[in-house]
């Protein structure tokens, strides 16, 4: 095991190999709080890539509801179950969460799924994981919204339900597709070493022909991204859409393009970028980058589950209504810190937040023009200025790519058209 | 799908079980709901038909937990603080 610097969780880690950086990270945020589940970044990342014999059950993006759902089910309760096994006397974070780009969280004393030797069976193993059933991959999001139905009756439910007629609790969507780790567990694990991260981008891709279906990723990966084939008999996870990212998409003209699933999301939630990375991993200052801004200056988005220690590159902004301790156990200690100031945001991320979708080019940059105050007054009893700012975007060579307003225009297409909504 | 029913003494079979969360969180996810909507530039009937679908669970849920009066309200304050479209912005045309 090597020492590698974990800035998600503020210290030293073990990794099975040396630290080594891409020259910039593929990440992305997603905003919680606008996702109605609607399942467009699923089915346009279904349709690009995992549409053929063998990839019926493989959803490299998907979207299942908190908290009973989960693809496959029940993945993150059995990696914390796992975890809590490993930690036996509790895991905290020490220090409180603060400026400090090398650990902005606070410390986290406990063992990470590469720290827990003493679960490791066998000893060979490297990471803390384990193995979905066949059942638990093939039913994504069935029951999550609703409570089981009929027993050898498909497709009938309950009048009343069984015990409930329906989930009565909070609850909201979590979009996901593979982090392409800093740390990747998959890679980690991998006996072949047929996984990679590319130093261009930090996409962590599966050499197919290396892979000999081992299926050690597929335990390892705790957000179960990694996924087999049982007709190839070889593992596939999600690409990051890097002929996109290169630019090299027919469409693209060049550009760097966001993700198929990016690119789809009628909420607007989703904004993916490539961020500069420092020598020792974490990410470089570069303040008029949305992704940087948003993670370290607003620090409104924050790493799925950074306890499991494998440095994910997305983030979320969490949703505002869920009980605390779940989301804290989520992400991390600056849950409490990004709630408030999401919902109070300030002039600049109120003018950031515009830039989610409004084009499917990578964003690298940004700038915003003030405007005039357009409303001043109170929204359910908070205080609420808003300024119509032009906030532009800029590409990677710094062409413009785009401007828009804190006030945009709404355009309705008339009913003549068959696509009207 | 699932082969078996749930097996309440399994306790990551969460399917049925209620977990904490009162009136006041469906609240908030109502007003979550409204404000995002209305700062992505959707009108009241709009944002209204968004809570009323039952396609939506969480919109449609609190819509019944808190009744239309709530909910409308809710969605006005909401559309006069953010929605653009309420002074005047909005266009028609092909």
């Amino acid at each position: 095991m090597s020492g590698v610097y974990n800035w998600q969780l503020g210290r030293e880690m073990a990794y099975p190999y040396e630290a080594s950086y891409p020259e910039r990270q593929f990440a992305f945020v997603f905003n919680t709080n606008r996702c109605i589940a609607c399942q467009s970044c699923t089915m346009a990342c279904k349709s690009t890539w995992t549409f053929s014999k063998g990839q019926e059950h493989m959803w490299w993006a998907n979207v299942e509801t908190k908290p009973y759902g989960g693809y496959p089910m029940f993945w993150d309760m059995k990696i914390l179950q796992l975890l809590d096994r490993a930690n036996p006397d509790g895991v905290k974070w020490t220090s409180a969460p603060s400026a400090n780009r090398q650990g902005p969280y606070g410390t986290f004393e406990g063992r990470t799924i590469f720290e827990a030797e003493r679960m490791l069976t066998p000893d060979s193993a490297r990471v803390l994981g384990y193995l979905p059933t066949d059942e638990e991959w093939n039913s994504p999001n069935i029951y999550e919204d609703n409570p089981v139905g009929t027993r050898g009756k498909p497709g009938e439910y309950h009048k009343t339900g069984e015990s409930l007629p329906e989930h009565k609790t909070w609850f909201f969507y979590l979009a996901r597709i593979c982090n392409h780790c800093q740390y990747p567990a998959c890679l980690a694990a991998c006996p072949r070493k047929a996984i990679y991260k590319r130093p261009e981008d930090g996409i962590v891709l599966i050499d197919q022909a290396e892979c000999r279906g081992y299926r050690k990723c597929v335990e390892a990966c705790p957000y179960k991204k990694s996924m087999y084939r049982g007709n190839t008999r070889v593992s596939e996870k999600c690409i990051g859409c890097y002929p996109r990212v290169e630019g090299k998409d027919p469409e693209s003209g060049g550009v760097p393009l966001e993700t198929r699933c990016m690119a789809a999301c009628i909420g607007q939630i989703r904004m993916q970028g490539l961020v500069k990375l420092e020598r020792d991993g974490t990410w470089a200052e570069d303040r008029q980058h949305p992704l940087y801004y948003l993670v370290h200056v607003a620090k409104v988005a924050l790493p799925l589950y950074p306890q499991f220690g494998t440095e994910p590159n997305g983030y979320y902004i969490p949703p505002r209504w869920v009980p605390r301790p779940y989301l804290r156990q989520m992400f991390g200690p600056g849950v409490d810190a990004a709630i408030e100031r999401y919902e109070n945001p300030d002039r600049e991320l109120t003018a950031v937040l515009q830039l989610f979708r409004k084009s499917s080019k990578i964003i690298f940059g940004y700038r915003i023009a003030e405007g005039p105050k357009t409303y001043e007054g109170t929204l359910r009893g908070r205080k609420v200025t808003l300024y119509n700012d032009t906030v532009i975007a800029y590409g990677r060579d710094g062409q413009e790519l785009f401007r828009t307003t804190v006030d945009e225009p709404i355009h309705v297409r008339s009913n003549r058209h068959a696509n009207s909504i | 799908m699932p082969y078996d029913d749930p097996d309440p003494s399994d306790p990551t079979v969460l399917v049925g079980v209620e977990l904490p969360g009162d009136v006041e969180t469906t609240r908030d996810m109502a007003w979550v709901f409204a404000e995002e909507f209305a700062r992505l530039g959707f009108d009241a009937p709009r944002i209204a038909g968004l809570f009323r679908s039952p396609v939506y669970a969480g919109a449609h849920q609190a819509r019944r937990v808190l009744g239309d009066t709530e909910v409308s309200a809710i969605i006005g304050e909401c559309v006069r603080v953010f929605g653009s479209h309420a002074r005047g912005d909005m266009t028609e045309g092909d």
